[in-house]
């Protein structure tokens, strides 16, 4: 793995703020952590968004909003979800495995990019 | 000049051109490294040489004095290119009610800072991408793999190992269990399936065989003990 310098903040704003080229945000590391152990990817930093993002689900007048940084755990135990969205629930206990469900955040997991095949060869 | 082999300060040796001196006088200090023995060899140059060589001589070693240092400087900027300097980062991190205060590499992951750096071996290393559950361990009473967990993530949460489950001597009921329903053949995933399986039962994933296993699929055991691992759970549950 090449050497990084690691730093959280606090809020989006400021993750943003720092962000350079050669710069990644980690929220689960269950993605990036493993690309990197594989070299695919070769951040310079990593900045921890963590503390940054919502991680609360909340029932808004259009439907229901998802903080970035809930985890896939909590989308198939939450009331809210399983009473007006059940599908949701069951597409996210379809994938992955209970430890990685605790780690990784809904953000991510709509927009990862997961080692696929094409980075081995 | 006087060339004469009569003085013994001039011997022979030296009674070639001035080029050749001074490649000699070069190869001299560049070859040998210690103070000393350089030392020795620029005085018996200075002693044999005219003041003309000896403007050129001391010319050529101050050139030398301060080669090294550039090509030290460009060493340096040729490693970092290709060898980027390591980062490490102060941590403090609570792992079975113990505060550890380490300094990590920033690359560390919470499996190797508990392997490497804290001999907290119970934990283990299997596929170390996240696929085989063997590294699970509990954060915040919650199983996360902590393979694909940095340990700068870790910081100020709590972990639990399987170090931290037993209460002294006395084991905890799945370890127990384990035990008894011969939930392990080789007993190299047993710490990654014991920290699942305590929280498979603290999570409630616990009815049906079908629901223990769907929720025990994180843990993969090539030996085959699973019929063992899924009693070991339903003997737990039950009490």
């Amino acid at each position: 793995m090449r050497p990084f310098s690691f730093t959280k903040t606090e809020n989006a704003a400021k993750a943003v703020a720092a962000k350079k080229e050669l710069t990644q945000f980690v929220a689960g590391g269950t993605n990036l952590v493993d690309l990197m152990k594989k070299h695919i990817a070769q951040p310079e930093a990593l900045i921890d968004v963590t503390g940054s993002l919502s991680d609360k689900i909340e029932t808004t007048a259009n439907g229901i909003r998802i903080g970035a940084m809930v985890r896939n755990t909590l989308l198939t135990t939450d009331n809210q979800i399983l009473s007006k969205y059940p599908l949701v629930a069951k597409a996210v206990l379809a994938g992955a495995s209970p430890q990685i469900r605790n780690m990784a955040s809904t953000g991510v997991t709509c927009c990862n990019a997961p080692a696929a095949l094409i980075f081995m060869i | 000049m006087n060339y004469s082999p009569a003085n013994p300060l001039r011997p022979h040796f030296f009674v070639v051109s001035r080029f050749k001196q001074l490649l000699v006088i070069f190869i001299v200090s560049k070859t040998l490294s210690k103070d000393l023995s350089k030392g020795l060899y620029v005085i018996s140059a200075y002693m044999t040489s005219s003041r003309r060589s000896f403007i050129k001589i001391s010319g050529a070693l101050a050139a030398l004095a301060a080669l090294p240092k550039s090509v030290k400087a460009l060493y340096q900027d040729v490693k970092n290119f290709f060898v980027p300097p390591k980062q490490t980062i102060p941590l403090t991190i609570n792992i079975n009610k113990t505060p550890y205060r380490v300094t990590a590499d920033t690359r560390t992951t919470l499996l190797d800072l508990l392997r490497e750096e804290l001999q907290l071996t119970g934990t283990k290393k299997g596929c170390d991408h996240g696929q085989c559950g063997a590294c699970t361990v509990h954060i915040n009473g919650e199983r996360v793999l902590s393979c694909l967990t940095l340990s700068a993530q870790a910081a100020g949460k709590e972990v639990t190992t399987i170090e931290g489950l037993a209460n002294g001597d006395k084991l905890h009921p799945m370890q127990q269990a384990f035990i008894e329903c011969d939930g392990f053949q080789c007993g190299y995933c047993t710490p990654g399936q014991i920290m699942s399986a305590v929280a498979c039962v603290k999570e409630g994933h616990t009815k049906s065989v079908a629901e223990i296993k769907e929720f025990m699929s994180g843990n993969l055991c090539r030996c085959g003990a699973y019929n063992g691992i899924v009693e070991s759970i339903q003997k737990v549950a039950a009490v």
